[in-house]
This record gives C-alpha cells, structure tokens and sequence, in this order.
C-alpha cells in the first residue's frame, strides 16, 4: 500500500514537472533568434518618428498683459481692500469673456483674415494669474509677426467688449505683445526617444506573435512528448564542420 | 539528389563526431542485442535520414562489426547519387526474384560495412515488401551480419518502415530541427504505432549552429580542438 502511494506520488510530482511552462530563458531566446525581425519592424517606426521630428515647423508665441481695475486714481491712503478683492473676482469672469465668437469675427474682419473664429480660439490661450488682476493673452502661429498682431487685436477686441457689456472700463493693457524672437521648443529628442521605444515594442510583439503561431517542431522535449520515447542524439548542421578539423 | 555522405572516419578527430559516438553508445544501451536489424525513417523528405544511417552503419563498422546499409527506397529516381560505379541492380532485384542477394550486393564499399542499393522502381512497390521475398531476404542479413540498417523513405511518403518494422527489432526516427509540423509528426507515429514498431528513440538533425551552442548547450566543440591537442 505505501509502495503504491509513493510511486502514485512521484507520478503526480513528474507530472507537474512536465507541465507547459514557459520559461524566461525560452523568451530571452525567442528574442535573441528574432533580433533581426525586431530590428526590422522597428526601423519603419523609427524611421516615420524621425521624419516627423524633422519636419515640425517652428512655432511662435505672442503674450500680452492685461489688468482689472477701476477708473479711480488710488492713493496709497486710499486703497479699498474691498475694492481690490472685487476686481480679483472679475478676472474669472473676463477670461470667459475673452474667448467669445463676437471678438474673434472682430479680430478677422478688421485683419481680413482668411480663417474662422474657432481656428483662433483653438490658438489662443487666455489664463488667469491666481490671486491677481493680472490676465494673460497668448497666441501661437508659425509666422512671429502675426502671432503678436493677433495677440494685441483681440487683446484690444477684448477691451470693447467688455466695455460694452459692463458699461465702464476697468480693464487695461499692461503689456502689448512683442513680435518673439525664439520659437517653442521642437522636442525632437522626445519623439526619437518614444519612437524607438514604440518601433522594438512593435518588433517584439511580432516576435512573439510568429513565435507561438510557428507549428514546426523545435524542442527536444516537444519532439519526445509527441513521440513518446527519447532523444537518442542531437545532430548539428554539417556546416559547423568547418570549424573543426578533418 | 541525396547523396551518400559518409564522414565518419577512423582518424577523424572532428567534434561534429561526437554526436554519432553519443547516438551509437546510446544504441548499445537501449538494446543488448547480437545480430540487429534497425530501420531510420522520418516524417518529410530532406531531414537528413539517409547521412543519418550511413554515419551510424559506419560508426558501428568503425568498431570492427560487419555492417550493411540497405537502401530501401525505391521511390526516389536516382538513390545515392554519390555512388561511383554505376547501380545496374539492387533489392527490388532481389524481391522480383530476377537476382540473388549476392550479385546485387556492393562488397567492402567501406572497410567492414557492405551496401545493397536499390534502383528505381514503377508501380506495386509497396506489394513487394508485403511478400515472403523481404521477410527470407531480411533473415538472411542478420544471420551474416553483425548489423543491418534499413534506409526507409519518410512516412508521410510510404509506409515502408512501418511494413519492414515486423522484421526489424527497432525504429530510429530522424527529426529534423525546425522542418517537421506537429500534426505531421503526431501522424506518422500513429503509422508506427498500428505497426507495433518498437520505436528506440529520436535522432534530431540540422540543428543550426546557435540554437546548437546556445539552446542545446553544446559549445564544448569550440575547445574540442585545443583539448585534443594538449
């Protein structure tokens, strides 16, 4: 009885042995025996990733300065914290305002613009400064002239506007924009890098795509699984004759 | 064309070798037997059966046994191309009863290892190794010979090995790395199996040569050289 058991339990222990594991050493030589496939799925990746990067067109940014306050002279005896906190919560409300369609068709009729209120909407960045007066007008375009005329257009549109809806003027251009000189960063270096990485994850996902799908026998313990008895001799091609002696 | 490629030489001292003395020990251990008959066979063509079984025979021969290499092919037009006489017959010869076993058998073609070679054949080949004539003729090679190999076309062509396996005490089956299709395989060892041949192992060939030193480990043949020298 305790024979039996102790066969049964070394079956059974074989057995899990035996189970299909793949192990990291079989994947480490799937990648070394496709290396040339990865390589060659990655370069038309690559390849498209450094023709963009080579091929982006500078870009310019115009910024402008605007202000909320009241038509008061201030003195330093005479500054309204109440006053100051008021204008402070406009600012939100401007920085919606800033964005409407009106001012944008102003700013393309009075340019003769060919383009559409939302093109320049997409371009234009309006920000509040925290805990400020202070508004932020910026526009990006490829050509650094039109980006900064642009900026100070609807920076000026954006004036009108609210003069007409809140029927008196607290807002004031602190600083127009000034044609930039440098353009934005190109990031060519990120886009290489993040090519690259997509290009060898594209190969490699091949890799082991063909590898799983590939029926032809490989491991010795495949072919003596199929054929239920053992590898009697490996036998190398006879090419590797060559590097011994006859 | 498959040609007779026998390497293995008495005073050869190539690593490549080392596989045929592992398959040939390997043999000796399976089966402590006098007087075998031993089938190669495979699944597809051009997996390397036939330089297989030359090698064997030869390095069986090599020891001083009396080996013979029985061609059992007669499909393929023109068999052992490398052969230098010309092969007027051969052992559908024999099993037509047109000749005697001994005309047709090629002497001394290596020292210790004789050849009957076979010559293309049309129609009702497989009938002839069905009759009596294949059973007589087997008997009488192994009372004369220490050793019969019996080259058989892939299984997947004919079932010949499977026929011959009645009269032979084992199958060798050659693989060939990264050649075969699992169904394929699974298949022609179901032909084996309703034969009931008892099938002695596995020989793997062509295995190229990284996967041979880094998957299969075998990198010792780089220092096999400078080994033998010191």
């Amino acid at each position: 009885m305790k024979r039996k058991k102790r066969e049964e339990d070394l079956r059974y222990e074989w057995e899990d042995e035996d189970d299909d594991e793949i192990e990291l050493m079989d994947l480490v030589f799937i990648l070394i025996r496709s290396w040339k496939l990865i390589v060659m799925s990655a370069l038309p990746v690559i390849v498209l990733g450094a023709v963009f990067a080579m091929t982006r067109p500078d870009i310019y940014r115009a910024e402008a300065t605007l202000m909320v306050s009241s038509g008061q002279i201030y003195s330093v005896n005479n500054l309204d914290n109440a006053e100051i906190s008021k204008n402070q919560k406009l600012v939100s409300s401007y920085t919606e305002i800033a964005k409407s369609k009106s001012i944008m068709r102003n700013v393309i009729r009075k340019l003769d613009l060919d383009m559409e209120p939302e093109e320049i909407a997409k371009l234009l960045k309006v920000t509040p400064i925290d805990d400020t007066e202070f508004i932020k007008l910026s526009y990006t375009d490829k050509n650094a002239q039109r980006a900064a005329l642009l900026t100070n257009e609807v920076a000026g549109e954006f004036i009108l506007k609210i003069k007409k809806v809140m029927s008196f003027e607290n807002l004031k251009i602190v600083e127009k924009a000034s044609v930039p000189d440098k353009a934005l960063p190109k990031k060519r270096a990120l886009i290489l890098a993040v090519s690259l990485v997509l290009g060898v994850m594209v190969g490699v996902f091949i890799a082991f795509m063909l590898e799983f799908l590939h029926s032809k026998l490989r491991k010795p313990e495949d072919i003596e699984k199929i054929m239920g008895c053992s590898v009697l001799a490996n036998i190398p091609d006879f090419n590797i004759e060559k590097t011994g002696e006859k | 064309m498959p040609k007779l490629n026998i390497f293995f030489k008495k005073d050869s001292d190539n690593y490549l070798l080392e596989s045929f003395r592992i398959l040939r020990s390997n043999m000796h251990f399976l089966e402590k037997k006098e007087n075998k008959v031993i089938i190669f066979t495979s699944t597809i063509p051009n997996e390397g059966k036939t330089t297989i079984s030359a090698n064997y025979a030869m390095s069986e021969a090599v020891t001083g046994k009396n080996v013979i290499l029985v061609n059992c092919d007669i499909r393929r037009f023109r068999p052992f191309s490398g052969l230098k006489m010309e092969i007027a017959h051969g052992i559908e010869s024999v099993l037509l009863g047109r000749k005697k076993i001994n005309d047709v058998v090629i002497k001394d073609f290596e020292e210790n290892l004789d050849l009957l070679p076979s010559k293309h054949l049309n129609g009702g080949i497989t009938e002839l190794f069905l009759g009596d004539r294949i059973k007589e003729l087997l008997e009488g090679l192994r009372k004369r010979y220490d050793l019969v190999v019996l080259d058989t076309p892939p299984l997947t062509i004919a079932t010949d090995a499977a026929i011959l396996s009645e009269y032979a005490d084992g199958v060798v089956y050659v693989c060939g790395y990264n050649m075969v299709k699992k169904e394929k395989m699974l298949r022609a060892k179901k032909i084996l199996e309703r034969a009931r041949a008892k099938i002695y192992g596995v020989v793997i060939n062509k295995i190229d040569e990284k996967t041979y030193v880094n998957e299969y480990g075998y990198d010792e043949y780089k220092y096999y050289s400078s080994y033998i020298k010191k």
